[in-house]
């Protein structure tokens, strides 16, 4: 009995111990990464700094994608792609669906660097801890990117629209440029000129730094230029070539090219890559290796090009391994070979200018032609022209002849850079088969049917 | 909280106040043999009311004291045979019983408390029940959870591939989330809470498949399921829905299996030994289309002269390959080889078991081998006290190889040969060089010889439970139990592909691995207090307790690319990088309380409650109840009944709720690292947080009706269940404008109805053949009731080639694609349900010229679609088997017109997706026991049996690839059943030999 009565009051002591100590429980914050809370209430400069930092990186995420999605609806590259026919399939039919296949890196992620930026914004301008100097430095810059992500979505949207009021992802905003793509270009360039407003108000540094991306570019007046040049490249397609000009003028767009240079041509703020952890440039591929995945120049590209056009050195002839791929086929079903290789990286670090002096002097081409300076536009498409081994223009001065020249230099000059080809022929209502070689028997997108996502939410 | 510990306490004191006296004592001793006159070893004979028995000795031979009175009641019971009260007195000396075979196992014990359980015949609950037998004497499985197939109404199984190590979905009564918490059941071996997770080993980010959807899921790596040896198994109880795994709360909407290893008996110690020996072979080729000059020249068009010269020097050099029967065509070696021992005396019992499996893959490099070593005691110190101690130990090694998806990267074999004509050459040259494949990024030959895909499990499963039998009484008993355990699996993957490889050469920095390693640690405790006593003509059971489960989870994976010759050590690559790291913590609490009533066996009703809280929760702080209850009524049991042609006939009603929990980090709002130039840069995650989140909850309504015929020998199970699944957390889809693809919200209703139907006849019974046969019908119908996101798509590679539709009033997997509807859900065109109409299977055993046993099962399903992108890749590499074939006549052949039809004007995603319907015969096997004289004559030999079996031998389907079976992400809710080039399923073939000594 009195055994019994040790084993009852053991029983019970651990009993109770176990419901005690069973019941209390640490409350887990999350191990794995900070909170986003942490970086938007009051941030302080380090935070803003981990943010700027972050838009940096995001600000790169939509250029492979464009170059190979926008490239292939313009023709200016065939994606021998084995991965996925869709790829061919898809991008080559002419026609889309919602929720197209691979076109997220021209919607979902440049959305996201403008979620980004909204937040740098929204942090600016509650934080304590930044003078109003600095708040101005950050809410600038991040405002000049957010009007450049928000180009993408629309270049691929284009008669759709798009929303440009995204900041509260329960209650966005409405859809901007519908059957009307300038008035959501003109919208975005308000964006631009607030960012600029800011970065004038932003004294003469940064509070943060940046990343080489910005080199030449990370003061406020000298990222006041860079906002000026995308600023020029949006109401170049919102058809406002006043304040195209206008834009111009304030960006670093230099005119004073010596022809026997190209240097000059590349100057401008660049995307930058690296070896992983970094991202990596997505147009470098090392050549001629026996690759099923590589974006390859389209022919009609090589075959149309002007005797003595130093930009094909852009691409290579590959030797051993030219490409052929099931998908990709004439009209007699026989299969077209992919054989000028992309050869303007030599590793997978090279930085890549994303909006530079001779896209801007084209600009500039475009803007007087527009506004009938055609001697001016003349002047310009000349100083491309002879930069790269041609002779000056010869041909008519009329509006239009001069459009079609100054397209067929941009055509040559922004080869493979995030798809200028489509869209300018689209603008400027040349996307017909008159301009573009259709010889993969396929067809041409116009603009890319509205994301399943954006549809279910309208419907909901 | 401390209110209910406190009633608890004031129970157990007042339990003190009863006291006992010593009485009279007598002694019964007798035989225990089954109906065919052989002994039976280690049946129980227990006293009733009391702990006092014994167990039969290896001449099924007893003696029991009875300590108290002048007449008792004993209970004489053994597992698979009817238990037998049986009257004695001071009198009686000895006592000879003939035991009787329970062929509806209606005296078996099942669980319906986390401290208690019932007689099968009592129970509210539809509870299917395996004995070890079932799941590895009939042949020898893959996997432990393949050895349930067929064996469980209410289940749907589909294996992901057929890649050693096995990898199974299993749904128990539909699905019970859409994604966010734990779509498999919860699995509890020996009172443990068993980790069965699929840990990454990053394939998919070498092989590149993760450049689709659902990334991390395409690593096709195996279930830990698997680590568990079949063998050692004395029982699986399955509870299929939350009416039963209430018990289980707030992890088991999703069903609870609950494992129980064997353990020893007193009586002659018992050394046995089991080899199996065996073989796999492919069970199913698609039989790729054979290339001649016409099909070359159709396919190549006027690219096809270099292809002609190719095929003919390939033709004179007689190297025209079958790629398939070359990859997929070896006959690997299975051997599975247990020993273990048993035995004890009436305070200590052990089992030990040591077992070696090891097999090899249809395809070369691929393997995997298991060593189990377990030892389970069971310890009485008195009759207050007893311990139970189960340990083991497991290492798997797995070599799963590269199939299925990839991107560019050419690391899938399957994918590979889609694009592979019979007369390239892939063959390396004498200095070792593979050529390339001439069409895709790598050498199929290549990979498969060179590329490595290991995965090592070491694991622990350790459980101790501790009993008191703090008083025992004829009408009342108290009981404390306290148990727990840890489960601690420490894995370690490497993925390598060497840099001379053909994509890696293509790569700026070539040669590629990545080294994983998780150590995941499961540690669970629970107390109970239980009090049971006779009021009258009612038996109350009353048991109150705590539980408490605590997850550790750690893993990393690095990474390194541009490796020196040969070399796969993280040091020798000049790229490094981490892939992932992370940490998991978590914590989950419960309190029980549980109430069964049993009025003399005729109306049983049992109510229980359970409140959880777990930090994976919002509101971490919170407890969530979870209630169930249930009635079963044993009409043959009153007096008013008296047929003999029902020896049984119960009805049955049970409610109970469970919860589904979200998923770790679901309730943060994080930021991602960036690396850029150098710098550190934190950017926005895509996912937003709802603060008002709530676990997922079911509520599960079952009705059921159980009839035994004819003294049993025929039994109907009849079931029907309404499981209602609320609160399901759905990512609310916001428009990817915002920037924030989804919020984690509780967004839908689901419910699952379903029959399940069980209908066992025992329609021969002589001294020469006994013949049990058992039919299992049934189905389950999902449906989405409320949605309140908007309808979106999930699963697969997009709508152009199938996928998933959430909708209202539409099953969760409905298979949907292109072309547009506007009246579908999402406003798509829907190709059917990823599953069944129903499912059914036929078992039969059948003893006959006493000595041999012969069984088999079948297993179907009717219905069901799965994507079939194989097919898709076959289309377009020229390989389908009816590539150059033209149904429909119209000059076009078929291998040209279905990407055709699939995309341009017609964007039709049917073309591809097909009907799953099969019929399996999952199990047969032939045994002979060598009688008994026989055995005895060789002498050191107490049993000798010899058998022969095979699994999955045959196979009937319509499914235009290996296996209907198939999910190339893995084991998931909605989205399995869509498959791309996967391991191909194998038929096994067995020589078994057991012997005891």
């Amino acid at each position: 009995m009195r055994n019994k009565l040790i084993y009852i009051s053991k029983g019970i002591l651990l009993l109770c111990f176990l419901s005690f100590s069973s019941c209390e429980i640490d409350l887990v914050t999350d191990p794995n990464n900070p909170s986003v809370q942490s970086a938007t209430s009051d941030a302080s400069l380090v935070e803003i700094q981990f943010l700027v930092t972050g838009l940096e990186g995001g600000n790169r995420g939509y250029y492979g994608s464009a170059s190979q999605m926008f490239g292939t609806f313009g023709r200016e590259v065939w994606p021998y792609f084995a991965s996925d026919p869709r790829f061919l399939g898809d991008w080559l039919s002419g026609s889309t669906y919602n929720s197209f296949f691979g076109s997220g890196g021209t919607y979902g992620t440049p959305y996201r660097s403008v979620k980004q930026a909204n937040v740098i914004i929204e942090a600016a301008a509650n934080s304590s801890q930044l003078t109003a100097q600095q708040a101005a430095g950050a809410s600038g810059f991040a405002k000049t990117v957010k009007g450049f992500q928000l180009t993408w979505p629309l270049l691929q949207q284009w008669n759709n629209g798009i929303r440009i009021d995204v900041s509260d992802p329960l209650n966005p905003g409405p859809r901007v440029g519908i059957d009307n793509p300038q008035a959501a270009f003109a919208e975005i360039l308000t964006i631009l000129d607030d960012g600029l407003n800011d970065l004038n108000a932003a004294g003469a540094s940064f509070p943060f730094s940046f990343t080489s991306a910005f080199s030449e570019f990370d003061t406020p007046a000298k990222m006041a230029q860079v906002n000026r040049a995308i600023a020029a490249r949006v109401a170049l397609y919102a058809e406002n070539y006043a304040a195209a000009a206008t834009a111009l003028n304030g960006s670093f767009m230099d005119l004073d090219v010596d022809a026997g240079s190209s240097d000059k041509m590349y100057v401008g703020p660049v995307h930058v890559y690296g070896d992983p952890p970094d991202a990596t440039n997505p147009l470098y591929a090392p050549f001629d290796q026996p690759t099923a995945r590589i974006l390859i120049c389209h022919p009609a590209w090589i075959e149309d090009a002007e005797a003595g056009d130093m930009r094909l050195d852009k691409v290579m002839q590959l030797v051993d391994n030219p490409q052929t791929n099931g998908g990709l086929r004439d009209a007699n079903g026989d299969l077209l070979v992919g054989d000028y290789q992309d050869v303007r990286y030599a590793n997978q670090g090279e930085d890549i200018p994303f909006i530079r002096n001779e896209e801007l002097i084209l600009i500039y081409a475009e803007v007087n032609a527009r506004q009938g300076n055609t001697g001016e536009a003349t002047r310009a498409i000349n100083i491309v022209r002879n930069t790269w081994g041609l002779a000056d223009y010869a041909g008519g001065t009329s509006e239009d002849e001069l459009i079609d020249a100054i397209l067929n230099e941009r055509r040559y000059s922004l080869w493979n850079e995030a798809g200028h080809r489509w869209v300018d022929l689209r603008r400027t209502g040349r996307l017909n088969e008159n301009y573009v070689d259709l010889r993969d028997t396929g067809g041409l997108i116009t603009s890319v049917a509205r994301p399943i996502d954006e549809v279910s939410w309208d419907n909901r | 909280m401390k209110y209910l510990y406190g009633k608890a306490s004031l129970l157990l004191v007042a339990c003190l106040f009863f006291a006992s006296a010593a009485m009279a004592q007598f002694t019964i001793s007798g035989n225990i043999t089954d109906g065919n006159g052989e002994p039976l070893i280690g049946v129980s004979i227990l006293v009733k009311g009391t702990t006092s028995g014994t167990v039969t000795d290896f001449n099924g031979d007893y003696t029991l004291d009875v300590r108290e009175g002048s007449a008792a009641t004993l209970l004489i019971s053994y597992t698979g045979f009817k238990t037998i009260e049986q009257d004695v007195t001071s009198s009686t000396g000895t006592l000879n019983i003939t035991m009787e075979d329970d062929i509806a196992n209606l005296d078996e014990v099942v669980v319906t408390g986390l401290a208690s359980g019932v007689k099968r015949s009592n129970s509210g609950n539809a509870i299917t029940s395996i004995e070890g037998d079932a799941l590895s004497d009939q042949t020898n499985p893959q996997t432990l959870d393949n050895a349930l197939y067929g064996k469980v109404p209410g289940v749907q199984m589909t294996a992901n591939g057929g890649a050693p190590g096995g990898g199974i979905n299993v749904q128990l009564r539909g699905v019970s989330t859409l994604g966010a918490g734990s779509s498999q059941p919860l699995y509890i071996i020996d009172g443990v809470y068993m980790d069965n997770s699929a840990a990454r080993n990053f394939r998919s980010s070498v092989s590149g498949a993760g450049g689709g959807s659902s990334s991390s899921n395409q690593d096709n790596v195996s279930s830990r399921i698997s680590d568990i040896n079949p063998d050692e198994i004395e029982k699986i109880e399955i509870l299929k829905g939350p009416s039963a795994a209430a018990i289980y709360g707030t992890r088991a909407n999703a069903g609870v299996i609950i494992i129980t290893t064997k353990k020893g008996a007193a009586g002659k110690s018992k050394v046995s030994f089991s080899q199996d020996l065996g073989f796999a072979k492919g069970q199913n080729f698609v039989g790729f289309d054979d290339w001649d000059e016409e099909k070359i020249r159709n396919y190549f068009g006027s690219g096809a002269e270099p292809q002609l010269a190719l095929y003919r020097e390939a033709v004179a050099a007689d190297r025209i390959i079958d790629w398939e029967d070359f990859f997929y065509g070896e006959t690997p070696l299975l051997s599975n080889t247990t020993v273990s021992a048993s035995g004890g005396n009436q305070s200590t019992q052990f089992y030990a078991s040591g077992n070696f499996q090891t097999e090899d893959g249809i395809i070369k490099n691929t393997g995997y081998d298991r060593y189990s070593f377990r030892v389970n005691i069971d310890h009485k110190f008195s009759d207050i006290l007893s311990v139970k101690f189960n340990n083991n130990f497991i290492r798997t090694e797995t070599q799963r190889g590269f199939t299925g998806n990839q991107n560019n990267t050419g690391g899938s074999i399957g994918y590979a040969i889609a694009y592979l004509p019979s007369y390239i050459n892939q063959f390396p040259d004498e200095s070792g060089v593979y050529p390339n494949h001439p069409f895709f990024g790598g050498n199929p030959v290549e990979v498969r010889d060179v590329g490595v895909n290991d995965f090592i499990v070491n694991r622990f499963i350790s459980a101790a439970a501790i009993d008191l039998n703090l008083i025992t009484k004829p009408n009342y008993f108290f009981k404390v139990k306290i148990n727990g355990g840890a489960d601690y699996v420490a894995s370690n993957s490497l993925v390598y592909f060497p840099e001379t490889m053909q994509y890696q050469r293509t790569l700026a920095n070539p040669g590629d691995v990545i080294r994983g390693s998780s150590n995941n640690l499961n540690t669970n405790i629970q107390a109970f207090a239980i009090f049971n006593a006779d009021v009258g003509a009612f038996n109350t059971n009353t048991s109150i307790g705590v539980v408490r489960l605590d997850q550790d989870v750690e893993f990393v994976a690095n990474r390194g690319q541009g490796l020196a010759a040969g070399q796969n050590n993280l040091n020798w690559a000049a790229v490094q990088t981490i892939s992932a790291q992370s940490v998991q913590t978590i914590t989950d609490v419960g309190i029980v309380a549980q109430e069964d009533i049993n009025w003399q066996d005729r109306i049983i009703a049992s109510l229980g409650i359970r409140f959880d809280k777990s930090t994976l929760n919002a509101d971490q702080d919170k407890f969530y109840a979870f209630p169930k209850a249930s009635l079963a009524v044993n009409l043959h049991n009153f007096e008013f009944f008296n047929s003999s042609l029902f020896s049984q006939m119960k009805v049955r009603a049970a409610y109970g709720e469970t919860g589904g929990l979200p998923r770790f980090g679901q309730t943060f709002e994080a930021l991602a690292s960036v690396q850029i130039d150098g710098s550190l840069g934190g950017f926005i995650g895509n996912q937003g947080v709802d603060a008002t989140l709530e676990p997922e909850t079911a509520s599960e309504l079952e009705f059921g009706l159980d009839l035994g015929f004819l003294d049993n020998r025929i039994t109907l199970e009849a079931t029907y269940y309404n499981k209602e699944v609320r609160d399901l957390i759905l990512p609310l889809n916001t428009a990817s404008s915002t920037g924030i693809a989804s919020i984690a919200t509780n967004a839908a209703d689901l419910t699952n109805k379903g029959v399940e139907l069980g209908l066992g006849i025992n329609p021969v019974r002589n001294d020469n053949i006994n013949w049990y046969t058992k039919f299992l019908f049934w189905n389950n119908n999902s449906e989405i009731t409320r949605l309140v996101v908007p309808e979106f798509n999930t699963g697969g590679f997009g709508t152009a080639l199938g996928s998933y539709a959430i909708a209202e009033g539409y099953s969760p997997t409905t298979v949907i694609g292109n072309p547009d509807n506007p009246n579908g859900p999402v406003g798509k065109t829907v190709y059917g349900d990823r599953q069944p109409d129903f499912q059914y299977s036929i078992i039969n055993q059948i003893n006959f010229l006493k000595n041999f046993d012969f069984s088999f099962v079948l297993q179907g399903q009717e219905g069901g679609q799965a994507i079939n992108l194989s097919a898709f890749l076959w289309d377009d590499g020229g390989t389908t088997p009816d590539w150059d074939g033209d149904d429909d006549g119209d000059g076009v052949l078929n291998g040209q017109e279905r990407p055709s039809e699939a995309f341009g004007g017609n964007q039709n995603a049917g073309v591809w997706i097909e009907e799953t319907s099969y019929l399996k015969l999952r199990e047969i096997g032939l045994y002979y026991t060598f009688p008994q004289e026989v055995v005895n004559s060789i002498g050191f030999l107490d049993r000798l049996k010899l058998g022969i079996s095979a699994n999955n031998i045959l196979l009937s389907t319509t499914y235009g690839s290996y296996d209907p079976e198939v999910s190339n992400f893995g084991a998931q809710p909605i989205s399995g059943g869509v498959e791309v080039t996967p391991y191909p399923s194998s038929r096994r073939f067995f020589f078994h030999l057991k012997a005891d000594f």
